[in-house]
């Protein structure tokens, strides 16, 4: 018996073009920051350098064709399932276009993280997603929308020419001009960001957190008690808390042990004068300085208000459980909530003295956010303040640097964290 | 529905629209009612609580003086300046104010007045003032040894014998009252003193038995003592010498292993907490006369001081911290903008040694920025462009139709790509980049007039003078050598001479083959030299192209660079290998040539 072996060319890049269902000669425009890298035409054909962008309309493609499942309601779609699927199709993309490695790690690497990353796509718990199948927009200003749904590129051109889409290779956001969208598919800017259900000003979030916070004394091993300036110039006040956790609150000019120092605003509250403290300790075996305690202090005497989340009786529960008061949520997330009031009172002490005139406001058209306190998380996705604004290079680039809705958005966060910007 | 739901006394206030860990998003508070959120809430005021603060104003006052006392008192935060008004008690003298805030001083020694500072009707400050008459003389100063106390039980104390001795062409009277000496800000007394005059020489005597900590000053070694009679006060400056306490036994040397960072394993990896080098630090003493000793180490963005247990510490440092530093404000000497210096300082009873402070560095080491070729329109900084990655080059290679360097030449497939990259990179940056305002392309008219005596063109070969040459290689530093394997832009000055070393060994050269291109890639043959003459052997040589062409005497292995400042690239085979070599011809300016 003999076997004959025939040598065959292996498949071209129309094979590959086929598989990703993207016709190569697409025609519309690629945006980038970098200086040195032009706009890109015909994106999709053969030999372009793969950027964000392409990693996105992959996945889009693969989060369009995948069997959904129905769960609570929603049609969700499981990551190992979508693992599977976008290492198939990377196999094509990495055939057609150059770098296809690196851009895969510049949308996050992870397919969770890239999923995470990109609009029109909310995480579930356990590994589900539920993809933005039909067309969604939030609408940013008069002109522009952001897409958040997985409407491919392709498909989004059958609804509106090149010209009306603004589409980043940096970080892949892509905006829709509003004169070719219908309404009904479009959520406000405002409902997007929840500022309906948020404190309207810093003097609310301070009366409700002074009028909810627990009556206690302080204790006594838990560190030394220093009380916060809210500013040390008449500048932007910029607040670093990692430099303060690594120099401590001695060497930090924003505190100070003496709670009459006359840098130490005194809050006038429902009649009565309070300082805002928390206690410092050195945690040796992480090496950094730890605050804990936020609390208010009365001026005149008696008791302090603990306004941490304990002080203030806030209480995480996921929807299946039920209610107990013991019931505290897992501790990363209640070290989180810790983290997150305690940077909503600094902030709001800052914004508290801006509004009364002793500091300068920040500037929509200014990029640098660093030490504004904006709420929200630090892990990218687009529930953080940080995800759109920030604006270091690389994957750290915030998704709205350079895009025309850059100072619209940039206006709507610093207000949505209270400042007043014009 | 919310993953994590916020609840309060078992109601439920809102949610959080992210849920896992640290992912929380900002809160959304949907179950609270508008009122709460602060629709209708009042804007918080400052209270105005704090405490008028005066300007610092002395208490001892000489008879018949005027002192302008300050007029407002200090600004704060929150609170504007405010007016004071001043009274005064002259109690058992004669001080008044004047036109406010002018204090006029009348009174015998030692009388006592008070001066009130009213801060918008309200009494602030008093001040319980004296006057003081006693004449100050000066001494001559003087130095006092600081000894261990080798008969006190108590550990790190130390003795200081006080004596000096001066004529005086008055006699004052010897009433001694007391003797302060004065280190820093603190004032000690004497153990014993005494004050002996004779013929109007006075002899001044106190000892002191001081702990360590109260000897030792921060700022400087100078001291001052007093010994005040009934009429005077006689004061000298000291000198504390240290010597016999032994304090440089608890010096400290330290370094850092490696003490050189490539730039861009710095930048451009991952992660953060990467341990890239150590700092090792070697502690002459751990204690010192009983005291334990520390080590204040100063980064270029912290201080931090450390207990001593071990004579030697290694401190491992992380790339996040190595970041910092480097993105911290350089060194006043712009020429060490890539190096960092830690300085260590020996602490004892408190107090450190500044004199004995030691340093370590540690140097960023970054590829030599081209400097000539630039024909883009782009103002593109170096640092920046270092990080790119390799598809980023790629694409702007692409996008600007950039060839690769000699892709057409057989041999580049032996040139290593650790050698082609960082000249691909280079010739990239040169063709997107402007030029510099200043290009490193000029001679000054000295050096310009020694090229012309020392290299005479004459049709196809060029006469060397040597003495003048001589000269023009004694201002360039003489003759440079060049790692033949190295990645960096090798800088030279016209006719600058230099040789290609392999492991610090001279490289034989097949000069026969070797040739200089130009970034569009024109080869021209190496000129042969044989001391006072260098010609090219090919007879197609294009002598048009004579001071653009590198010569190589081989019986010393010498290369000398074109004439002509400019971008070349040198290739040379040599026994069998094929080198290339990125080369920066600039021009040398130095005005103040002997």
């Amino acid at each position: 018996m003999s076997v004959r072996f025939r040598f065959c060319n292996s498949p071209g890049a129309e094979f590959h073009f086929r598989a990703l269902e993207i016709d190569c000669t697409t025609d519309f425009v690629l945006h980038t920051n970098d200086d040195l890298i032009e706009t890109v035409r015909q994106p999709f054909e053969a030999e372009t350098s793969a950027t964000v962008f392409h990693v996105h309309e992959v996945m889009r493609i693969v989060l369009s064709q995948l069997d959904l499942t129905d769960r609570e309601g929603f049609m969700m779609a499981h990551s190992n399932k979508i693992r599977s699927k976008f290492e198939r199709l990377s196999y094509h993309a990495a055939s057609v276009w150059s770098d296809w490695g690196s851009a895969v790690d510049d949308a996050g690497g992870a397919i969770s993280t890239i999923l995470q990353r990109m609009f029109g796509v909310r995480i579930r718990q356990n590994g589900w997603w539920i993809p933005h199948l039909e067309y969604k927009y939030i609408e940013v200003d008069d002109d522009w929308s952001i897409i958040d749904d997985v409407v491919t590129t392709t498909d989004l051109l059958e609804l509106a020419s090149s010209e009306d889409l603004w589409i980043s290779m940096d970080t892949g956001l892509r905006l829709l001009r509003n004169t070719v969208k219908s309404d009904e598919c479009s959520e406000s800017l405002s409902h997007f960001f929840g500022k309906n259900h948020r404190f309207s000003s810093a003097s609310a979030w301070l009366q409700w957190s002074l009028e909810n916070g627990t009556r206690q004394e302080l204790p006594v091993d838990q560190g030394t008690v220093h009380y916060y300036k809210g500013i040390v110039n008449s500048e932007i006040p910029r607040y670093f808390a990692g430099q303060v956790g690594e120099k401590g609150p001695y060497e930090s000019d924003w505190w100070t042990q003496n709670v009459n120092a006359p840098e130490v605003p005194k809050f006038d509250i429902n009649g009565k004068p309070w300082a805002f403290g928390m206690l410092w300790k050195f945690d040796e075996e992480g090496r950094y300085w730890a605050a804990t305690y936020p609390h208010f202090h009365p001026i005149e005497g008696g008791d302090i208000v603990n306004i941490s989340g304990a002080g203030l009786k806030l209480i995480i529960k996921t929807d299946a459980e039920e209610i107990e008061e013991n019931e505290l949520g897992a501790l990363n997330v209640r070290r989180s909530l810790s983290s997150h009031i305690v940077t909503e009172h600094l902030r709001a002490i800052r914004v508290l003295l801006i509004e009364l005139g002793h500091a300068l406001p920040p500037i929509t058209t200014d990029s640098r956010i660093g030490g504004l306190g904006l709420s929200g998380s630090k892990i990218p996705s687009p529930f953080s303040d940080m995800y759109f604004l920030n604006p270091k290079k690389g994957p750290k680039l915030g998704v709205i640097i350079g895009s025309p809705v850059e100072t619209t958005l940039r206006r709507e966060i610093l207000r949505n964290n209270w400042y007043v910007v014009e | 529905m919310a993953q994590k739901q916020i609840f309060r006394d078992g109601n439920r206030l809102g949610f959080l629209p992210w849920g896992t860990g640290s992912r929380l998003g900002a809160a959304r508070w949907t179950d609270l009612g508008r009122d709460a959120l602060g629709e209708l809430s009042a804007q918080i005021q400052i209270s105005n609580m704090i405490e008028h603060q005066i300007p610092n104003i002395p208490v001892l006052f000489r008879n018949d003086t005027t002192y302008e006392l300050p007029e407002s008192t200090l600004g704060a935060h929150f609170t504007p300046p405010q007016p004071i008004t001043w009274s005064i008690d002259s109690m058992d003298g004669e001080s008044f104010l004047s036109a406010g805030f002018q204090l006029n001083v009348r009174g015998v020694e030692a009388s006592r007045f008070k001066l009130i500072a009213i801060v918008e009707g309200a009494t602030i400050k008093r001040y319980e003032c004296q006057i003081e008459e006693k004449e100050n003389v000066q001494l001559d100063s003087f130095t006092v040894r600081v000894k261990p106390n080798l008969y006190n039980q108590e550990e790190g104390m130390c003795v200081l014998l006080c004596n000096t001795e001066q004529w005086f062409s008055q006699y004052y009277q010897a009433d001694l009252q007391k003797v302060e000496l004065r280190i820093g800000k603190g004032t000690h007394s004497p153990k014993t003193k005494k004050l002996d005059a004779r013929n109007n020489t006075m002899s001044f005597g106190s000892s002191f038995t001081l702990s360590l900590s109260k000897c030792l000053h921060e700022e400087s070694d100078l001291a001052e003592i007093k010994w005040f009679t009934g009429q005077q006060v006689f004061t000298a400056e000291v000198t504390l010498d240290y010597t016999e306490m032994n304090l440089q036994a608890i010096s400290s040397t330290g370094c850092f292993d490696p003490d050189t960072i490539q730039f861009t394993e710095l930048y451009a990896g991952n992660p953060s907490d990467e341990v890239f080098t150590t700092l090792e630090l070697l502690i002459g003493k751990t204690t010192l006369h009983g005291r334990p000793v520390s080590l204040q180490i100063t980064t270029p963005t912290a201080s931090k001081l450390i207990e001593i247990i071990d004579p030697r510490i290694t401190i491992p440092v992380k790339r996040e911290k190595l970041l910092d530093w480097f993105d911290s404000p350089s060194e006043v000497d712009p020429d060490f903008s890539y190096r960092r210096t830690i300085t260590l300082t020996p602490y004892i009873a408190g107090k450190a040694l500044r004199d004995l402070s030691s340093s370590a560095q540690i140097q960023l080491e970054i590829p030599t920025r081209p400097s000539l070729g630039f024909q883009g329109e782009k103002n593109v900084g170096w640092e920046k462009f270092l990080l790119r990655p390799q598809g980023e080059y790629n694409t702007i290679q692409n996008q600007h139709n950039i060839a690769n360097l000699f892709a057409d030449e057989d041999w580049i497939e032996e040139i290593p790509l650790e050698k082609l990259l960082p000249m691909n990179r280079n010739n990239i940056y040169r063709t997107i980049c402007k030029t510099l305002d200043l290009p490193p392309e000029t001679n000054c008219e000295k050096t310009t007039e020694l090229l012309n005596q020392s290299f005479i063109y004459r049709g196809d070969e060029i006469i060397v003078v040597f003495k003048s040459g001589q000269i023009l290689d004694e201002i360039y530093g003489g003759k440079k050598g060049i790692d033949i394997d190295s990645t960096e832009v090798q800088i030279l000055y016209t006719r600058q001479k230099f040789q290609l070393k392999y492991n610090g060994d001279e490289v034989a050269i097949d000069i026969e083959d070797a040739k200089s291109l130009s970034r569009e890639f024109n080869s021209l043959a190496v000129l042969i030299s044989n001391g006072n003459k260098y010609h090219p052997r090919d007879m197609a040589f294009d002598y048009d192209r004579m001071p653009e062409a590198f010569a190589y005497r081989a019986n010393t292995k010498t290369f000398t660079a074109p004439q002509t400042p400019g971008v070349y690239y040198l290739h040379v085979p040599s026994k069998g290998e094929n080198y290339l070599v990125e080369l920066e011809v600039h021009g040398f300016i130095q005005e103040m040539i002997e």
